[in-house]
């Protein structure tokens, strides 16, 4: 057996394969060279954008919306609409995660593969910002492709923090911020009145202390949650930042409004124990939570549980007299630097954020306008929900967007771990946090 | 592009002025930038208080209004800050000052009533190399003068250079061309035996091996004496060790490498104990074996993330474990309990590959060997201990092997149950492993450089435990 296989070995030996394997390898190096050759161009490729809307092009639109929502519904018919009066243009909508909205599109842009718009907020604009291929930026400056008259429609707010050390690397489409929901009938059950413009904090407490027993929760916050401690801080005369941009994490009141916070669920036993974003949103869907502190933006969630919600502004600091004052955030548009179709992105672009179709966004799905004529219109401040959460926001504070706002999303929930397990004290916490924020934008 | 600008240049020449009845505009689209173009305008005479509108084919462009008041209480942001940036001039063009503007940011020229007024603006908005019909119009409360003039504004816009392939390519056929070169040399060298065709079969794998491994290793472990960071790709430089001394000298690489050992060992013990234990007792005689056997299987067939996060609902708080011990713990703010509960979730899912594989490997033992240790009145303990488990010896010692690098680099079961938290200091969280840490610094930070430094020494740690394993006997003689 052995001595046959090594018979055929010889045999097979003897074929005289050198000249099949020498063809073998000479076609592998040409195809290599070749192939080499082919990719070794001139990098510096510049480009000119085509300013044509009307030839056939394709534009590419990553939207944020959560899918199947009301929200994304309203913004596909936009597009079919713009799309109908835009004939050569065809527009290919692809939703993408709102959270996973930065790596997306900076793993896309750096493989040259971004899409022509995407919808970012203001904060997620911080994080791209600063990012740099080969020295170029990942989004659009859009200063240049606008005029005056063009900028004057957005509320100048809401246009600012689309800025980033000077770009404008977005066009303001919608706002939102934080308010007070609670349930209608679980305050009605205890034949207790709903919270009113002139609460306290005090008055929400006491309120939720009545509404606490057995499976039901008074109020129901998400304790380690930043952004919406943020309103509170304010509240208590803290702010995030110096007016010369330096954190400030640590600043007068800070530790207060956290000690506050926390002391919802561990010293007055109101908020249930570990509970983050979902299991809020679970508690008021479940009909069990009788307030909570969300957004615009889960109206329609709530609403399709039939929860009868009402919504009120966020209650003044009993201790400050100062209002609670969420930070309001701006989602906004933008165009790829690497668009090849620039014109027609930002026509489009215009177009999504533009007075009608924000009008229309509002009416259908309570979104936030950023258009200063709106504010005022009468059919939409008809709405009571509405005009609650305009309200509200004209309360907030704009949320900055900067690097040093989005390092404070890594920091402050390193601090409230700390004050929540008691290893430190909260203001220990927050003079570390804001100690480490200071040393990693100085590095 | 050289076309471009010599049409704009002959167009400048053309149209360098166009005059009203009481003021004189020029325009130079070329130095104010893309879709850009500047515009000065010259006044006869010191203008009245009025509006000066411009007008680009027709539809209302933006405004600068002529005050001769004071101009307290405006603002006159520095040049830049606005990009459609305005100056005023009280010496015919001489010498230029950052214009006023309201809160509105509306521009405001305060002009002082003498000879030699003029404003100059760099109009935005306009069509890229496209002529656009100016107007400008001067209204007062004594009239309205108006001018028109095309304009053009020339500047192209210029688009990222595409990801740069050639470095790639190249880097990929030097390692291609090098492995062709040594596999000609090992042929030519065993041009005498008979087994040199063999180089031939392995060869395509080893070069697919060079594109997908051994490129990307070389690339990251150049990437980590670099600075690359997200903010200058492109533009990274050469900085020595600094990476690697910034990795050892981080106040949390000693925790988060002692966890990570912790994290693995612990992981691939249970993995190996607790499977080849299933392992055993399935081999036994025993009813309903294969509900059994397809019950332990579960975890495998379910996809990992959905499992995960079955798990963190279930370690929630108000999760099934909580009520079943009638607790209100929260697994993920304390360490130790953050800890133990995604060591238990990986040591839950890995089980039943251990089990699955050592049950494979005990159904290859002879029934022979049992049988005559059985007529010798060998204990049960016994056969366990001289039979089952030196033959089972080949296979666990590879598994183990295999199993302590997938569970060192296990990515899905911290991301997706605490992220790597709870965070109590900066840097790694409690319950980050290396290579969720790894993740945070090139997706949080953008650290690149650094991000490959502390991959490198993953690598490293791994490749030293495989050597030794490996040279020491234990893996390769138990797979003979």
């Amino acid at each position: 057996m052995v001595k046959n296989s090594t018979r055929r070995d010889e045999a097979f030996s003897e074929t005289r394969p050198n000249v099949a394997n020498r063809r073998a390898v000479s076609i592998l190096l040409t195809s290599l060279l070749l192939l080499s050759s082919g990719c070794l161009g001139n990098d510096d490729v510049s480009e000119e954008t085509s300013n044509s809307v009307t030839t056939a092009i394709e534009l590419v639109v990553w939207s944020t919306y959560e899918v199947d929502s009301k929200e994304e519904e309203t913004f596909l018919s936009t597009v079919d609409e713009w799309m109908e009066t835009n004939p050569g243009i065809e527009v290919k909508v692809e939703p993408k995660p709102f959270l996973q909205a930065v790596n997306t599109y900076r793993v896309a842009a750096l493989g040259g593969q971004a899409p022509d718009l995407m919808r970012f907020s203001n904060d997620q604009l911080g994080s791209i910002a600063p990012i740099r291929d080969r020295g170029s930026p990942l989004l659009e400056d859009l200063r240049p492709w606008l005029s005056p008259v063009q900028r004057e429609i957005w509320d100048s707010v809401a246009l600012q923090s689309m800025r980033y050390e000077g770009d404008l690397l977005a066009l303001p489409v919608s706002q939102d911020c934080v308010s007070l929901f609670y349930n209608k009938a679980l305050f009605d059950e205890e034949g207790m009145e709903y919270p009113n413009d002139g609460w306290t904090t005090a008055d929400m407490l006491d309120a939720a202390q009545q509404l606490t027993f057995g499976e039901q929760v008074g109020i129901s916050i998400p304790t380690k949650d930043p952004y919406r401690w943020f309103a509170l801080n304010s509240g208590h005369g803290g702010t995030l930042f110096t007016d010369s941009g330096v954190p400030n994490l640590d600043g007068e009141g800070s530790a207060q409004a956290m000690e506050f916070w926390l002391s919802l669920e561990l010293e007055h036993g109101i908020v249930p124990t570990g509970t983050n974003i979902e299991t809020m949103k679970n508690h008021f869907v479940e009909g069990r939570a009788a307030m909570i502190i969300d957004g615009p933006w889960q109206w329609p969630t709530y609403e399709k549980a039939k929860i009868d919600i009402g919504q009120a502004l966020l209650p003044i600091v009993e201790e400050t007299g100062l209002r609670m004052s969420p930070m309001v955030g701006f989602k906004g548009w933008s165009i790829s630097k690497q668009s090849p179709n620039k014109a027609a992105a930002v026509a489009l672009a215009l177009y999504l954020s533009s007075e009608e179709v924000q009008k229309v966004a509002a009416k259908e799905t309570r979104t936030m306008p950023v258009i200063e004529s709106l504010y005022v219109d009468e059919e939409l401040l008809a709405d009571d929900v509405l005009a609650g959460f305009i309200a509200q926001a004209k309360e907030g504070f704009p949320a900055p967007t900067s690097r040093a706002m989005t390092k404070i999303y890594t920091h402050l929930p390193t601090a409230m771990e700390n004050a929540y397990l008691g290893t430190k004290t909260a203001q220990e916490a927050l003079s570390e946090a804001n100690e480490d924020l200071i040393a990693e934008l100085e590095s | 592009m050289r076309v471009i600008v010599a049409l704009s240049l002959l167009f400048v020449l053309l149209t360098p002025l166009a005059a009203g009845q009481g003021f004189t505009v020029s325009s130079d689209g070329e130095v104010a930038g893309f879709k850009r173009v500047r515009v000065d305008v010259f006044f006869d005479a010191p203008p009245e208080a009025g509006s000066l509108q411009f007008l680009v084919d027709g539809n209302a462009h933006s405004r600068v209004e002529i005050s001769a008041d004071s101009s307290e209480g405006f603002a006159s942001p520095a040049v830049g800050e606005w990009y459609d940036d305005c100056w005023t001039s009280n010496d015919s063009g001489t010498t230029w000052s950052p214009i006023h503007r309201d809160e509105s940011g509306i521009p405001w020229a305060f002009i002082v009533a003498q000879e030699g007024a003029a404003i100059r603006c760099d109009l935005t908005g306009l069509p890229a190399n496209q002529e656009a019909l100016l107007t400008i119009s001067f209204s007062t409360d004594t009239g309205v003068e108006s001018v028109e003039l095309t304009v053009l504004a020339s500047t192209v816009d210029v688009l990222p250079p595409p990801p740069p392939m050639a470095p790639i390519l190249y880097a990929i056929g030097s390692i291609v061309l090098s492995l062709i070169v040594l596999f000609g040399w090992l042929r030519w060298k065993d041009r005498d035996t008979s087994h040199r065709h063999g180089l031939a079969f392995v060869l395509p794998a080893v070069l697919a091996l060079a594109v997908l491994s051994f490129y990307p290793v070389a690339y990251g472990i150049m990437l980590s004496f670099t600075d690359a960071h997200d903010e200058a790709l492109g533009d990274e430089e050469f900085n020595g060790i600094d990476n690697f001394v910034e990795v050892f000298s981080s106040e949390g690489f000693l925790r988060v490498m002692i966890f990570t050992l912790v994290w693995t060992v612990v992981n691939v013990l249970f993995h190996v104990g607790v499977g080849g234990a299933l392992a055993l007792l399935l081999q036994q005689k025993i009813r309903g074996k294969m509900a059994y056997r397809t019950m332990l299987l579960l975890p495998w067939a379910i996809p990992s993330y959905i499992s995960v996060l079955v798990w963190k609902g279930m370690f929630h708080p108000e999760g099934m474990i909580n009520w079943f011990l009638g607790t209100q713990s929260d697994f993920f703010s304390g360490v130790t309990e953050a800890q133990t509960m995604v060591i238990l979730v990986n040591i839950w899912l890995g089980v039943p590959f251990m089990m699955m594989s050592i049950s494979g490997a005990l159904q290859s033992i002879p029934e022979d060997l049992h049988e005559a240790a059985k007529v010798e009145g060998v204990s049960d303990w016994a056969r366990l201990r001289h039979i089952t488990l030196p033959l089972l010896k080949p296979t666990v010692m590879p598994l183990a092997l295999m199993g302590f690098i997938w569970t060192f680099n296990m990515f899905n079961v911290i991301y997706l149950l605490t992220s790597g938290g709870p965070n109590l200091s900066t840097g790694p969280g409690e319950t980050d492993i290396l290579i969720t840490y790894v993740f945070d610094l090139v997706y949080e930070d953008g650290a690149l450089g650094l991000a490959a430094a502390w991959s490198v020494v993953i690598f490293i740690m791994l490749m030293v435990f495989s050597w030794s394993l490996i040279k020491g006997g234990k893996v390769t003689e138990a797979a003979t």
